[in-house]
């Protein structure tokens, strides 16, 4: 990486600064010199609260302890997602989307044997809150933490505080030698060959690198703006594109999961931090003006959140065409934004900085490298879209326009084609998910979960036969197996 | 229906009882025990696989009661010493199924295409089985109830406590429904009945009705019982040696040692042999000559398990080599799936046809377990008769089974005959154990960073499980 040893990440939100951290533990020893320009005009947006399990893996290689961020961050633990009211079909009004863990992995198969007979009509009652551990953990406000002659991994994600998180990551990386400047950019000069030069800011300062990071937000200053990289937009696809978030009071109890309820026009966010509880609205501006928004959040929060500010929000839904061009990598909303509902941002900030960090090291500036860095980045972008896209597709409610649009005439891309096919045939969708090579953005738990716990199922027939029986005394055995393996955790 | 048992006291006990609770009022059991011969009976294994535990649910008698009763032990793993020449495992087990194993499985698989693209050979196969880390700690396989996953296991029974348990149990609760007749009036009774289960010890073997099944070239053997130290216990063990294999089974009070042996070594060469090898092995250091007794080691099973209105089981029906010890268990499994077939079926002629076609498929399992024991035992000077390593496997379903091991890096059930008595995971412990495939590079992985995370995994789970002999099973069954 000779004479490439000055990188400029510009944008200090919690992007800017998970590049800085990562960037930093992993260059700086060799030489490199890590600068952060942020402005202090530009509030970070702070995409979402939630995270999935992934984001463990940075402070692990960060070598931050629980101990050390969680209490600054008022973070507190998340074992998967609730969804409430995405569908009226009984029985199937609310599931639990866990993160996995070991002790789910003996019954799955079981789980998808079930899953696959009512698929294809047998008389049975099969939810996914029923077999899995995880689910029942959190249903008791437990945590997935045993005791130490249980010692089975679970994966588990947080809920914290991102404006404070950011607060955390910037000292941190500070300590790891980031240099940090504060300016507003207001000119970025370019080679003649397109690569970046230097950004100018409002203080008069020009400010050289060799290689630039875009965490400048929906605003995409450098990937966008400058290098004219072309958005390829989600609006065809997912609806949303706007958001209201209000806070509310903390409740007595802290419960380890995030709630996604479906309202009028689009769904609402319930995250708890220590101090308070995260709350908000995302819906689609086509159907919804934003104070109605506010007042149904309201409506929902009740006295909790009576003296909390309002903040509206717009998204730009969908990504960059290609996210590191040039001298130029984009990462978080600058290189694109599927909305919250599965609190992926952050994950994909994560992947594309440490992709990047790989691609780089192996290939340099090689366009091979690159476009391999791109397409796998592109790849999880389509395929978490497609993943959110189920959860509308497979709404049944017909109380407002929105719910009807969201399961209308929206561009499906062939792969969730398939894999729906695929579920509507009953036939095996693990193996459709193999042909796909899609597992690692969404694991066959997820693709399960979702479309048994929305209860997209065919009509089952009438007759009781042996199998439901069996099935019967099957879930049974499981239900005595989760309970056992409960007594192992503290309230 | 009239039905006759006769036969040795423990076989005609286990399948009284079994017919006797299964089977509906109409049938007639009448059951004729014979004089037991010990001395004619092949081996005298003491090992019961799982299906002996199939056997007490379907009685309705829990473990607990059995083991108070019978002194039995659980018996989760076999441990099998120097059938290889490997320097950093010479000795490997093929423990019983643990559920846990599940979670290890993805790793064994890795291991194993590792192992083929590398060359290098196995991490040792025993650590990735949580039975032979629960064997080797000599812990129970039955878990608190906080502890939620399930072993296979079976017992090691003093057959004398066997047979008089079960006689005490059948009085207790058949007495009324079954007729006991002496054996001299058996003539009569025998001729009476619609179908007989004889499982008498055999007198006569040389018939065309027997096939010889004796795979090693290893035709004598000779066997005692030695004290065990207190408090002591291991798993069943098999020895290769020299010239033929030690065998050892626990049990409560004493253990059973025996040595088969080829016709290199003498009587009085293989008892000093076994002498030596009980006091460097197996604590026992006051094991007498006179203490000692030759047997008469034959392997022979009957062509046809049903004949017209006799059932041929247990000792009649014949016996398998000794190694692994499957002889009850094929016994249990013959009667569990006589009883099966007969419920279901109004067609004797036809139960039949389909009762020997399916033991046969049984039996051939276990012969090929025990020929690629024998074949790819990489010995020097090995005195076994088989060498899968050069030769092809020499039956059609062992040569399914090991292109099956080799394309997908290991057995799965589906690889198997339904019938089977040996599970995929024995297969796989075996073919990793013998490292059949793999690579020659030899290397001490035991501080590998996958070993130790397994072996930490596995004895934090172990800490689950109670200590031989102080399980309170009565506290969970309930």
């Amino acid at each position: 990486m000779k004479n490439k040893r000055n990188i400029l990440i510009v944008g200090g939100g919690t992007a800017g600064w998970m590049a800085a951290n990562l960037f930093a533990k992993q260059w700086v020893k060799k030489g490199f010199t890590i600068t952060l320009l942020e402005s202090e005009e530009i509030a970070p947006i702070g995409v979402g609260e939630g995270s999935t399990p992934y984001i463990k893996q940075l402070f692990d290689r960060l070598e931050i302890s629980e101990d050390e961020w969680m209490p600054k961050c008022n973070a507190t633990y998340k074992n998967g997602i609730e969804f409430t009211n995405w569908t009226n079909k009984p029985g199937y009004e609310s599931y639990f989307h866990p993160f996995a863990m070991d002790l789910d992995s003996f019954h799955f198969n079981t789980f998808k044997e079930h899953i696959m007979f009512r698929r294809r009509g047998t008389n049975i009652n099969v939810h996914p809150d029923d077999y899995f551990v995880m689910s029942q953990l959190t249903s008791q406000n437990r945590l997935p933490f045993a005791g130490p002659n249980f010692p089975f991994k679970a994966h588990y994600a947080y809920h914290f505080d991102s404006a404070l998180l950011g607060k955390f990551l910037k000292e941190n990386a500070v300590k790891l030698g980031v240099k940090h400047i504060q300016g507003k950019v207001t000119q970025v000069e370019v080679h003649l060959n397109y690569d970046i030069a230097a950004v100018h800011t409002q203080k008069g300062q020009r400010i050289e690198a060799d290689f630039f990071v875009d965490c400048t937000g929906f605003r995409a200053l450098l990937i966008d703006k400058t290098l004219k990289v072309p958005f390829l937009s989600y609006q065809d696809s997912l609806l949303n594109d706007a958001a209201v978030a209000i806070p509310s009071e903390k409740k007595l109890t802290l419960s380890p999961k995030t709630i996604s309820d479906a309202l009028s026009n689009g769904w609402r966010w319930e995250i708890p931090l220590t101090n308070r509880i995260g709350n908000g609205y995302v819906y689609s501006s086509q159907h919804l003006q934003s104070d109605a928004a506010e007042t149904e959040l309201r409506r929902v929060l009740g006295e909790g959140a009576d003296n909390m500010e309002a903040r509206h929000l717009k998204m730009r839904v969908g990504r960059s065409e290609k996210h590191w061009e040039k001298n130029c990598l984009a990462v978080g909303l600058s290189q694109g934004f599927i909305e919250p509902l599965e609190a992926t941002a952050l994950q994909i900030v994560q992947v594309t900085i440490e992709q990047f960090i790989e691609q780089y090291e192996r290939g340099k500036y090689q366009a091979s490298y690159r476009d391999f860095f791109n397409d796998g980045v592109n790849a999880a972008f389509d395929h978490i879209r497609d993943y959110i896209m189920v959860h509308y597709l497979a709404n049944n409610r017909n109380d407002s326009q929105y719910w009807k649009d969201c399961r209308g005439d929206l561009k499906i891309s062939d792969s969730l084609r398939q894999i729906l096919e695929v579920w509507s045939a009953g036939e095996n969708l693990d193996f459709e998910l193999e042909r796909q090579a899609i597992s690692k953005y969404y694991p066959s738990l997820s693709w399960h979960v979702i479309l048994s716990g929305m209860g997209v199922f065919p009509r089952s027939s009438d007759q009781v036969s042996q199998i439901s029986k069996q099935i019967e005394v099957q879930k049974n055995n499981i239900q005595k197996y989760i309970h056992r393996c409960l007594v192992n955790y503290q309230d | 229906m009239h039905i006759t048992l006769i036969g040795n006291k423990v076989e005609n006990s286990i399948a009284s009882c079994l017919l006797a609770s299964q089977l509906e009022e109409e049938v007639d059991i009448t059951l004729i025990n014979c004089a037991q011969k010990t001395h004619h009976r092949t081996i005298c294994s003491e090992a019961f696989g799982p299906l002996i535990r199939r056997f007490l649910n379907a009685m309705g008698i829990s473990e607990s009661k059995f083991i108070s009763k019978t002194g039995a032990l659980p018996h989760i793993s076999s441990l099998y010493v120097n059938w290889t020449k490997s320097k950093f495992h010479p000795s490997f087990a093929i423990p019983f199924p643990h559920q846990l194993d599940e979670l290890k499985h993805t790793e064994l698989l890795s291991e194993i295409d590792r192992t083929k693209k590398q060359g290098q050979s196995l991490p040792h196969p025993d650590s990735f089985y949580f039975n032979q880390v629960l064997a080797g700690q000599s812990r129970e396989p039955y878990s608190q109830y906080s502890f939620p996953f399930d072993s296979d296991y079976g017992f090691y029974v003093e057959l004398n406590k066997l047979s008089d348990f079960l006689g005490n149990y059948l009085a207790a609760n058949y007495g009324k429904k079954l007729n006991v007749v002496e054996e001299q009036d058996a003539k009569t009774c025998l001729e009476n009945s619609d179908l007989i289960i004889d499982t008498r010890t055999l007198e006569q073997f040389d018939s065309d009705e027997f096939s010889n099944t004796l795979l090693s070239q290893c035709k004598r053997a000779i066997e005692t019982d030695i004290e065990n130290c207190e408090g002591s216990y291991s798993p069943m063990q098999y020895h290769a040696i020299e010239h033929g294999w030690i065998y050892q089974i626990s049990g409560q009070n004493h253990s059973k040692l025996g040595l088969v042996f080829n016709d290199d070594l003498s009587v009085e060469s293989a008892k000093s042999l076994l002498i030596n090898y009980a006091d460097r092995y197996f604590g026992c250091n006051n094991l007498g000559v006179d203490s000692i007794h030759s047997i008469d080691y034959r392997s022979l099973v009957r062509k046809k398990i049903w004949q017209g209105k006799t059932l041929y089981l247990g000792p009649a029906m014949g016996k398998l080599e000794h190694l692994g010890s499957f002889n009850h268990d094929i016994f249990l499994s013959s009667l569990i799936n006589f009883l099966a077939l007969f419920k279901q079926s109004t067609d004797l002629n036809q139960a039949a046809q389909l009762y020997n076609q399916h033991m046969a498929e049984t039996i051939n399992s276990v012969i090929d377990f025990q020929l690629a024991m024998f074949g790819f035992a990489n010995r020097i000077g090995k005195p076994f008769a088989f060498d899968l390593s050069t030769r092809k496997a020499p039956t059609p379903s062992l040569a399914h089974l090991l292109s099956q091991w080799q394309k997908n890096g290991c057995v799965v059930a589906s690889d198997l005959v339904k019938s089977t008595l040996v599970s995929a995971e024995q297969w796989n412990a075996l073919l990793c154990g013998l490292n059949v495939f793999g690579g020659k590079k030899e290397s001490d992985q035991s501080n590998d960073e996958a070993v130790k995370a397994r072996a930490k995994f596995y004895e934090t789970c172990a800490l689950n499980f109670p200590q031989i002999g102080e399980c309170q099973r009565d506290k969970n069954e309930e």
